[in-house]
């Protein structure tokens, strides 16, 4: 491997132009020729920061060095690598490590190459012999640590990355499952089921004071009525009392005229037939006439009821006012409450989907609203069709709605009332033209056979029956008018019965009578704020179900997007291992709680990675400062890291090599350990435990021995490139002659089982060799001499130990 | 998970102090160390990070 540097360095800088190419090799010169900044400047194309980024070193070579060319020849792996830089470039590409772009160009046997390639192909290895053991463990702690911040840069950039790639990904999952606001459904439906309970009890409230309300009526009503009945009675009752006596007279007045016709008949003498045919005919009048009788009872009380004649007439006109009046008030009622047509219409939709199921269309898609990405198939649009056709079914009526449906039903009611009188009134006149057939069949009856004035004498006694018949049937229906507008009194109810309930009403309230107005108004103002409760509770439940109904219908969208967003195939894949992705709304909202969990783990994961990587490289930065005797400043993984480390170190100890130069009286077989919180090695030594602290290796005399152990930790650093040129820098001030002589000994062994790595020794010009030259004699001479001319020609002299 | 390919040649030494530093069964996190090497570079990074994430979200009941 033969290394060439072309510099032409534009500030106070030397830098020299040839490394030699041998696996071991010795550079010796003045101070001040660039040997130290060569080497530096090989390791940043290699790829190694040689320098702190804040320190005036690294400041001065990047202001200094200006333009180079450095070119590598003989490699294994490649026949050449040249850079060329500028190191006015380096100003703006600061940065951690070296970086391609701080490079006009990197080759690789002409062709255009990466840092990273080149990292693989060689490596530049600098061992500074001015360093102490504690120095070099607190160094391999801080390279680990530059090893760990690499590569968290590289997978767990904030940026990009692997890592920046996962956390995109689950990303998308957290937002979707953020937008279905999944964690806020139970609140709402909890809040729908109080405000539900609300509205119950609010409607409770209204019945109950309605309820008291009736009673409190029903009281007012019966103290009306007895007052009416102590101020009317006497008049009504006068007025019936007088239509009795027309009655038991003109039944005297019938008694007499159907006495009359008897007699008259039987002057007449008929004939048996004729007296069967006249007894059949009145049989038949009578059962008529008394079924006429009660149409007529019957049309006389539900026409009192409705405040009304009993004539077909009047009740048809009240019933066309009745009808008007339902139609107003039905259309008010629409315009109020949409409920009940919105129920009409979900019930015949929910019908026709039923339909549809059973066909076997249920998977089908039924709602396709591709403006908000949902989709319902024919099943859940019918499920969702049925739960809304619920709702509103629930949906209890505003205060002015019920008073609506009373009025409603008012209506209806005296409707009723109405057909039912014209139905007895067309009842009346059928019986009323079958009394006058009867009526006609008798008198035929009762003329046969008779004649002369017998004849006429029976016809005038006839009609005085019959217009006594119509005359009292007149009366009896009159007389039932009266009975309905008296009441009960007439009906049978007394002053007593009606005061008797009356004050039952009144111990119900647990109100005396002189309160009973005010216990009224109390009530109905009672109702008011009731109904004025019932009304907020109404709204507040009908916004609630409505955000429960919206938070269903985002259960369903992020579900289905679950299921079919190719970016969530990891998720669905999870979650289908756990759940069915299934089911009504509190299944599909269990799911997605799971999905939400299971993405927060993820991401939590995730996030950890990168503050875990931060926390070891802080705990290697940290058990480096500990070494060097500074605050640690880190405490997570401090401890275990540190074990680990005193391990490794404790392995190098455990060297054949290292333990003959530095712990020759150490025990055979017994293991050296170091622990690094106390920074002392322990061995035993004739069975005892011995113990020293790692600063009293520091003696110059042993860097021999530190060099060894450093060496030995090339092997965990940097063993992965195919190439290695390790200096051995600032050597020969703290190594006396002899160690030289041995360090030597050991470099030849150890780079002869490394065929790809370059060894080379730098150290400082102490021989005067024109003055060795003119003592020494024949090939020693002249070497001598040579070395001598080369110092004078270049400042330094390199000599091949293995080639 | 399966041993990195990618080359790079910090990767196993950051698992091996991962590894020494360990004090539970995902920390520091060794298994996504492994998987996020995979990831980088990989000719089919959407279906290999689906994977991962399906492992990720399958640990979670083994936590």
């Amino acid at each position: 491997m033969l290394i060439r540097i072309n510099a032409t360095p534009t500030g106070p800088l030397s830098v020299i132009p040839r490394f030699p190419s041998a696996n071991l090799a010795i550079l010796e010169g003045y101070n001040g020729i660039g040997k130290t900044l060569a080497t530096r400047i090989l390791q940043v194309c290699t790829g190694t920061m040689p320098y702190g980024l804040d320190s005036a070193a690294w400041k001065s070579l990047r202001e200094g060095l200006g333009g180079i060319e450095v070119k590598v020849t003989g490699l294994q792996g490649a026949e050449s690598v040249v850079w060329v830089a500028d190191s006015a470039d380096w100003v703006a590409a600061d940065g951690p490590v070296p970086r391609t772009d701080w490079f006009k160009s990197i080759t690789v046997d002409g062709v255009p190459s990466t840092l990273d390639e080149v990292r693989r192909l060689i490596a530049v290895i600098r061992l500074a012999g001015d360093e102490d053991l504690t120095e070099t463990f607190a160094s391999q702690a801080e390279t680990l640590a530059d090893t760990v911040q690499r590569w968290a840069e590289r997978y767990t950039n904030a940026e990009h990355g692997p890592l920046k790639q996962l956390e995109d990904m689950t990303g998308v999952a957290d937002d979707l499952l953020s937008g279905a606001r999944i964690s806020e459904y139970s609140a709402l439906v909890s809040r729908a089921e109080f405000a539900e309970r609300d509205l119950i009890e609010k409607q409770d409230a209204v019945s109950r004071i309605e309820g008291r309300q009736r009673l409190i009526n029903e009281v007012v009503g019966l103290g009306r009525r007895l007052s009416d009945l102590r101020d009317k009675a006497p008049g009504l009752q006068r007025a019936i009392n007088e239509v009795d006596q027309e009655i038991r007279e003109r039944q005297s007045e019938l008694e007499h005229a159907q006495h009359e016709v008897m007699s008259l008949a039987t002057q007449a003498g008929r004939t048996e037939a004729l007296e069967s045919e006249l007894k059949n005919a009145e049989k038949t009048l009578k059962r008529n006439k008394g079924k006429l009788e009660d149409a007529w009872n019957r049309a006389a009380t539900t026409a009192a009821k409705l405040e009304v004649e009993a004539d077909a007439e009047v009740a048809q006109r009240l019933l066309e006012e009745l009808r008007k009046e339902e139609r107003r008030l039905v259309e008010l009622q629409r315009e109020q409450n949409k409920a009940p047509a919105m129920v009409d219409l979900l019930s015949a939709l929910t019908g026709r989907l039923a339909d549809a199921g059973s066909l076997g269309l249920d998977d089908q898609i039924a709602v396709d609203d591709q403006d908000n990405g949902l989709q319902l198939s024919v099943s859940q649009t019918r499920a969702g069709m049925m739960r809304r056709r619920g709702y509103f079914e629930q949906r209890p009526p505003s205060p002015e709605a019920r008073e609506l449906l009373r009025e409603l039903e008012d209506v209806e009611r005296r409707k009723a009332d109405v057909e039912t009188l014209q139905e007895i009134l067309r009842e009346a006149e059928r019986f009323d033209r079958r009394v006058g057939d009867n009526q006609e069949r008798v008198r035929r009856a009762l003329q046969r056979g008779a004649g002369g004035e017998i004849g006429e004498a029976l016809e005038r006694a006839t009609d005085r029956r019959f217009k006594c018949d119509q005359a009292l049937r007149d009366l009896a229906v009159r007389r039932a008018a009266l009975v309905q507008r008296l009441g009960p009194s007439a009906s049978g109810a007394t002053t007593e019965v009606l005061m008797q309930q009356f004050a039952r009403g009144l111990e119900a309230l647990g109100v005396p009578e002189v309160r009973l107005e005010a216990e009224s108004m109390n009530v109905e103002s009672q109702l008011q704020n009731a109904e004025t409760a019932l009304a907020l509770a109404t709204s507040t439940a009908r916004d609630c179900q409505k955000e429960v109904t919206d938070g269903s219908v985002r259960i369903h969208e992020t579900v289905s997007s679950v299921q079919n967003d190719e970016r969530l195939t990891w998720l669905r894949d999870a979650l289908l291992a756990r759940r069915d992705l299934s089911g009504d709304v509190g299944a599909l909202h269990g799911d997605l709680v799971a999905a939400a969990g299971l993405v927060n783990e993820v991401i939590e994961r995730l996030g950890s990675h990168r503050n875990q990587l931060g926390a070891v490289e802080r705990a290697l930065r940290g058990i480096a400062r500990h070494l060097r005797g500074q605050t640690p400043d880190a405490f997570e993984y401090v401890d275990r890291i540190q074990a680990w480390l005193a391990t490794q170190f404790s392995n190098w100890f455990n060297d054949p090599r290292v333990r003959r130069e530095l712990l020759k009286s150490a025990d055979e077989g017994e293991a050296v350990t170091v622990d690094l919180g106390t920074q002392r090695v322990a061995w035993s030594e004739e069975s005892r435990q011995r113990s020293r602290p790692l600063e009293a290796f520091s003696s110059g005399e042993q860097a021999f021995a530190y060099t060894r152990a450093r060496l030995a930790l090339l092997e965990d650093t940097v063993a992965s490139a195919k190439n290695r040129l390790i200096v051995l820098d600032e050597f020969g001030a703290f190594i006396s002659h002899h160690l030289l002589q041995g360090l030597l000994e050991y470099l030849k062994d150890w780079s002869s089982d490394r065929e790809s790595d370059r060894v080379l020794l730098i150290l400082p010009l102490s021989t005067d060799y024109s003055q060795l030259a003119e003592t020494a004699v024949g090939v020693r001479a002249q070497q001598y001499r040579s070395f001598a001319k080369g110092v004078e020609e270049h400042g330094y002299i390199t000599r091949t130990i293995v080639q | 998970m399966a041993k990195l390919e990618s080359g790079d040649p910090d990767q196993e030494k950051v698992l091996e102090i991962l590894r020494a530093a360990k004090r539970g069964p995902w920390d520091p996190d060794v298994d996504l160390a492994e998987a996020l090497s995979r990831l980088l570079g990989s000719d089919d990074g959407k279906r290999r990070a689906m994977e991962v994430l399906r492992k990720l979200a399958d640990d979670v009941d083994s936590d």
